[in-house]
């Protein structure tokens, strides 16, 4: 029966003191869920500590989720909250900066080629660079295929304000984007011409 | 409609998600729209152009395995420490009229024996590890406080036997045997055991319910019965209790079916690529995976027996550089012959630059592709687009590929091919991908206006 039913019906026997159908949950939503830390933080032991964490908090609050709601938006808002308020906590180092794209640390150039390694680079750096607020709705309509309605329902405004969002965000993302692309180019021909002029 | 109201569907158009959500004449507005409109046919553009590289960016896979694994420690933490939820407080209740109750009992027994002996005899009660109560002397009319605490792990001891009760013959066979102990709840495996060379095994296991199987069973074997006393655990879970010993027992026959018998051959096209010593069959399952392997001989074949009806796909184990170009295969309940196991060597990124002579812009033509054939012609592969004028193909290594160029955008012509050691691919010349190199090997080809 758990196999095959819906988060909605699972995650109400988990309100109701079900433990077999969280299990089951959590497999079905645990690596999206590291994914969505993964891409807001670059950190895979954190993104995995705040899976947890998410889990826990279920557990926590699962009074609140409500009969006639949807479970995949209850959840990222309860990711959202966790992942800021582990921020929050003074003690935590903020999530990674411009100098260091984290995603692409542990990746060698040689494993998806120097080109491509230099252009993803340049937009994982523009997207550590967007305010938190822009990156979150990029992450989540990009990589987890949420609707201006899911994102609605999310961040708690109408569907037209979720959208002009999504929009703002990728414009941002590609004027960031285009910005270190054309540091990193002109930083390129510059050791060039210096390589060229020392031989 | 507006260039502002289109450009706020685009970014949700690229996730194909807009189709299902708008009416059929707002999408033919944003499309007959972007098609007349050069800024907001850039902007699309743009925006896919990213959303490629963005889905490029590889992810650092998560450890699934330990985080199932801390979930499950969570959920037995959480479950002790939990106000018991809406369903959960009728048993407990239940259980808690049953101890009361017991602890009544045993305080009237004990308060009637005493008024029965003169003097008093002295009593213990321990109603749990920790529970206060009087020391000595005459027992107290209050029921002492039961404090409940972690139960101490238990003991899962177990033996594997042939069908027969006698002992496995040849305990080589079960090297490679793990015996998998599964949690009630999900699918999570918490807890793996060897089997040693006299068949024996011993884990200690937190107080629950598990479920045995055997993993990686050697094909030569099948299971008869997993049993503890009466309880037939090949169906059932079986309850380990804290401090204290479960007793299992495992039986075996050897397999004399030929029914689902698996047989094939793995070809070495590629010399000096080591060799492949077993294959392996994984069959993955909603709830487990099953797998097994058996030894290459020296021509190529390999067999296996009782092969489960399923989907199945292969891997190469051994000091081998071979990689399998047919690894899936689905098995009927009469199994397969004549499977042909097809390796060519690790496949290698190459990246691909098209660009223009007078390094001008391109034009927007996906439908360019980019043809490496192998010298002998057996391989042939095709680069895909990654991002504007940036292509990638992924080629068995140690080959000598030529390079050629389909379908240039109208207006343009080829004027040029090389790779990174600046050999003319264009006439004649050939690629080599090496598989060890330090550097990425790459292809730049040259577009000339006509």
């Amino acid at each position: 029966m758990t196999m095959n039913s819906t988060d909605e019906t699972l995650m109400s026997a988990v309100r109701d003191g079900g433990q077999a159908e969280l299990g089951v949950l959590f497999e079905r939503h645990h690596r999206a869920l590291y994914e969505f830390f993964f891409h807001m933080t670059g950190d895979r032991r954190e993104s995995e500590n705040l899976v947890q964490d998410v889990f826990s908090r279920i557990l926590k609050f699962r009074d609140t989720f409500r009969e006639e709601g949807r479970f995949r938006p209850w959840l990222f808002r309860i990711a959202r909250n966790a992942y800021h308020d582990h921020f929050r906590n003074p003690q935590v180092d903020p999530p990674a900066s411009e100098l260091e794209p984290p995603i692409l640390r542990n990746v060698s150039p040689r494993s998806i080629g120097p080109m491509i390694h230099e252009i993803a680079e340049s937009l994982q750096s523009a997207l550590l660079n967007l305010p938190e607020d822009r990156r979150e709705v990029i992450v989540l309509s990009q990589y987890h295929g949420m609707t201006s309605d899911d994102l609605a329902e999310l961040l708690d405004v109408d569907e037209p304000a979720a959208r002009v969002r999504t929009h703002r965000a990728m414009m941002e993302l590609r004027e960031i984007f285009r910005r270190i692309l054309n540091e990193n180019r002109s930083c390129d021909v510059t050791k060039s011409r210096l390589t060229s002029q020392s031989t | 409609m507006r260039c502002d109201e289109v450009q706020a569907y685009l970014a949700e158009h690229l996730t194909g998600l807009l189709a299902d959500r708008l009416s059929g004449k707002v999408q033919s507005h944003i499309r007959d729209h972007v098609m007349s409109c050069a800024d907001c046919c850039e902007e699309l553009e743009d925006f896919e152009e990213m959303q490629k590289v963005l889905r490029s960016i590889p992810v650092e896979t998560c450890d699934s395995e330990a985080m199932r694994a801390k979930f499950d420690s969570l959920m037995v933490v959480r479950d002790a420490k939990l106000p018991p939820s809406r369903l959960r407080q009728g048993r407990l209740g239940l259980r808690a009229v049953i101890v009361v109750g017991g602890v009544i009992v045993m305080v009237a027994t004990v308060f009637i024996a005493g008024r029965h002996h003169n003097p008093p005899v002295p009593v213990v009660a321990v109603a749990s590890p920790v529970a206060s109560a009087p020391a000595s002397g005459t027992v107290s009319e209050q029921a002492p406080n039961v404090t409940a605490t972690p139960a101490a792990p238990g003991v899962l001891n177990g033996r594997v036997l042939m069908e027969d009760g006698s002992a496995i013959s040849d305990p080589e066979l079960f090297g490679d045997i793990e015996i998998q102990a599964e949690s009630a709840v999900g699918r999570a495996s918490t807890e793996n055991v060897r089997v040693d060379s006299s068949g024996r095994f011993i884990r200690s296991l937190d107080a629950g319910e598990y479920r045995i199987r055997m993993a990686d069973l050697s094909q030569n074997y099948v299971i008869r019965a997993i049993t503890s006393g009466t309880a037939d655990l090949l169906k059932d879970p079986i309850h380990v209790k804290g401090d204290s010993e479960t007793n299992i027992e495992i039986r075996v026959a050897r397999n004399r079916s030929n029914r689902g018998r698996v047989r094939g051959m793995v070809i070495r096209n590629v010399a000096d690529a080591g060799s492949a010593e077993r294959v392996t069959l994984c069959c993955f399952r909603a709830a487990a995976s099953d797998r097994m392997s058996a030894p290459i001989r020296q021509d190529g074949t390999f067999e296996f027996m009782g092969v489960p009806p399923g989907h199945y796909s292969a891997e190469l184990q051994g000091n081998s550089k071979l990689t399998l170009t047919n690894p899936a295969i689905d098995v009927p309940n009469d199994g397969v012959s004549g499977w042909i196991l097809n390796t060519v060597t690790p496949l290698v990124s190459v990246d691909v630059t098209l660009r223009l002579d007078t390094d001008g812009r391109l034009p927007y033509h996906p439908g360019t592709s980019i043809v490496f054939t192998s010298r002998s012609g057996g391989i042939r592969v095709v680069a895909t687009g990654v991002v504007g004028n940036l292509f990638r193909a992924s080629a068995p290594s140690d080959q000598e590929y030529t390079v050629t160029v389909l379908n240039v955008a109208e207006g343009y012509a080829v004027q040029s091919i090389t790779d990174s050691s600046n050999s003319d691919l264009l006439h004649g010349g050939r690629m080599i991908v090496p598989s060890d190199s330090a550097r990425v090997p790459s292809v730049t080809i040259t577009l000339t206006k006509n």
